[in-house]
C-alpha cells in the first residue's frame, strides 16, 4: 500500500472490523437456522429480510474497500435491479419457501441468492433515477401491505409447513414493517429530502 | 441509441437476468398457475403422472400387502394418522360415506379406498381398526387402513407424493388433506379436494368410464 497515511490505515481496520462482523451475523443466522426456519413469521419475517439487508451491508463494505465496483454498479444498474426484483419475488412465493425447507438445493440456493439480490440493489440504487427509486419505495411499501393484508385475512394456509396462525403473526409483522417504512420514508422527505 | 452500440453489456445483462428470471419462475409455478407447494403438486401429478412406489402395507388386520396388487382397480388414497384430533376425523367421514355410495352403486368391486397412516409406530392394527370402525359398519376390505412397516418405503413414498408430515409441535402432525387417486396402471393421476365431495365422486365415475 503506497502513502498509506495512518487515517487510511485506521478506516481500512474498521473496514476489517465490519467484515469479521458480517461473517459473524451470517454465522449466527446459519446456528439460528433451525429456529428461524421453524415458524413463517421468522423465516418470511426475519431471515429473508436479515439475508438481504446482509447483502446490502456487505455492497457497503465492498465500495469502500473496492471503490472500483462503483462504477461497475453504475455500468449494470438495470441488471441489477432486475436480479434483485426476481429475487426477492421468487423467495416471496409460498411453495419455494416450502420447497427450501425441504430440498437442500434449494436451501444453498435461498441462503446464496438472497444476499446477493441485496448486494445487487445497494450496487445499483444510487444510479438509478429519483423517480424510479420514489416508485420502487412505494411499491415495495404496497407490497409489504397487500401481503400483509392477504395472510391476515386469508382463510387457508399458503405455506404447507406452517400453520394459519403463524401466517396470521407474519402479515401482522408486515403491516408494521410498512408503517415504520412509510413513517421513516415520510420524515426523510419531509425533513432530510428538502435540505439537499 | 448510442449508448447501446457504446456499451452493449449492460443492456445484454438485463435481457439475461430477465430471460432466465421469468422462465425461472414460469417454471417454479408452472406457468404462473401454481404458487404453494400443494397446487403445485396438484397441477403436477396432472401433467406428469407419478408411479406409486411398491411399499409393504399393514392393514387394520395384520395383514400384509402391496398396493401393486391393486393394479387394475383404481385406488383411493388418502394419509392420516388415528391419534388425529380434527382432519383425520374428517378424512374418515368422506370415506366412509364413499364407501357406502360405491357400494350403492355396486362399484365396490372396482375402486379401493386406502388410508396409509403417517403414524405408523402408535398405528398399530388395533388402532387402525379403531380408528376405522368409527365411520363404518362395514369389515371387508373394501377400505384398508394400513401402515407402511418400519423401513419399508413409507417416507419414500410420502416424498414422491409431495405429502408433507411434520410434527405439529402440540403432539399432532401436519399434513396435507388431500384424496390420492391413483389409475389403473398404478400411477398417481389426480389429487382431490376432500371438501367437495361432488367432484370426488364425479372424478371417480369419469375415471370408471373411461378405462
Amino acid at each position: 500500500m503506497k502513502n498509506s497515511s495512518l487515517v487510511d490505515e485506521l478506516a481500512l481496520s474498521s473496514v476489517k472490523r465490519a467484515q469479521m462482523l458480517l461473517v459473524l451475523v451470517y454465522g449466527s443466522l446459519l446456528e439460528f437456522r433451525a429456529w428461524l426456519e421453524s415458524g413463517m413469521t421468522t423465516h418470511m419475517g426475519v431471515l429473508i429480510p436479515s439475508l438481504i439487508i446482509w447483502g446490502g451491508c456487505g455492497s457497503l463494505l465492498l465500495l469502500r474497500a473496492r471503490p472500483w465496483v462503483a462504477e461497475w454498479g453504475r455500468r449494470y444498474r438495470y441488471g441489477l435491479l432486475w436480479f434483485t426484483l426476481f429475487g426477492i419475488m421468487l423467495w416471496m412465493l409460498p411453495r419455494l419457501l416450502d420447497a427450501s425447507l425441504y430440498a437442500p438445493a434449494l436451501s444453498v440456493l435461498k441462503w446464496l441468492t438472497l444476499p446477493l439480490t441485496g448486494m445487487a440493489l445497494v450496487l445499483s440504487w444510487r444510479h438509478l433515477p429519483w423517480l424510479l427509486r420514489a416508485f420502487l419505495h412505494l411499491e415495495a411499501i404496497a407490497t409489504l401491505l397487500r401481503l400483509g393484508w392477504l395472510y391476515m385475512a386469508a382463510p387457508q394456509e399458503y405455506c404447507i409447513s406452517y400453520g394459519i396462525d403463524d401466517q396470521q403473526h407474519l402479515g401482522y409483522l408486515l403491516l408494521v414493517y410498512a408503517a415504520v417504512y412509510g413513517g421513516v420514508l415520510g420524515l426523510r422527505v419531509m425533513f432530510v429530502a428538502n435540505k439537499t | 441509441m448510442n449508448d447501446l452500440f457504446k456499451a452493449p453489456w449492460p443492456w445484454l445483462m438485463s435481457v439475461i437476468v430477465l430471460v432466465v428470471g421469468s422462465t425461472l419462475a414460469w417454471h417454479a409455478t408452472l406457468g404462473f398457475k401454481a404458487f404453494t407447494w400443494e397446487s403445485y403438486r396438484r397441477l403436477y401429478v396432472l401433467k406428469q403422472p407419478i408411479d406409486m412406489p411398491d411399499l409393504q402395507l399393514q392393514d387394520q388386520d395384520g395383514r400384509l400387502f402391496t398396493p401393486a396388487e391393486y393394479k387394475g382397480k383404481l385406488v383411493l388414497v388418502n394419509f392420516v394418522y388415528t391419534r388425529c384430533p380434527g382432519l383425520c376425523t374428517f378424512s374418515g367421514s368422506v370415506y366412509g360415506r364413499l364407501l357406502k355410495a360405491l357400494a350403492h352403486d355396486n362399484r365396490r368391486d372396482q375402486v379401493q379406498l386406502l388410508s396409509i397412516s403417517l403414524d405408523p409406530v402408535y398405528d398399530t392394527p388395533v388402532h387402525l381398526r379403531e380408528y376405522r370402525s368409527r365411520f363404518t359398519r362395514a369389515t371387508n376390505a373394501a377400505w384398508r387402513v394400513a401402515r407402511p412397516l418400519p423401513a419399508q418405503g413409507g417416507v419414500n413414498l410420502l416424498a414422491q407424493f409431495g405429502v408433507i408430515s411434520i410434527p405439529d409441535g402440540l403432539g399432532g402432525i401436519k399434513h396435507n388433506a388431500a384424496i390420492h387417486l391413483i389409475d389403473r396402471k398404478g400411477r398417481l393421476v389426480q389429487i382431490l379436494d376432500e371438501n367437495d365431495y361432488a367432484n370426488i365422486l364425479r372424478v371417480v365415475n369419469e375415471e370408471l368410464k373411461s378405462g
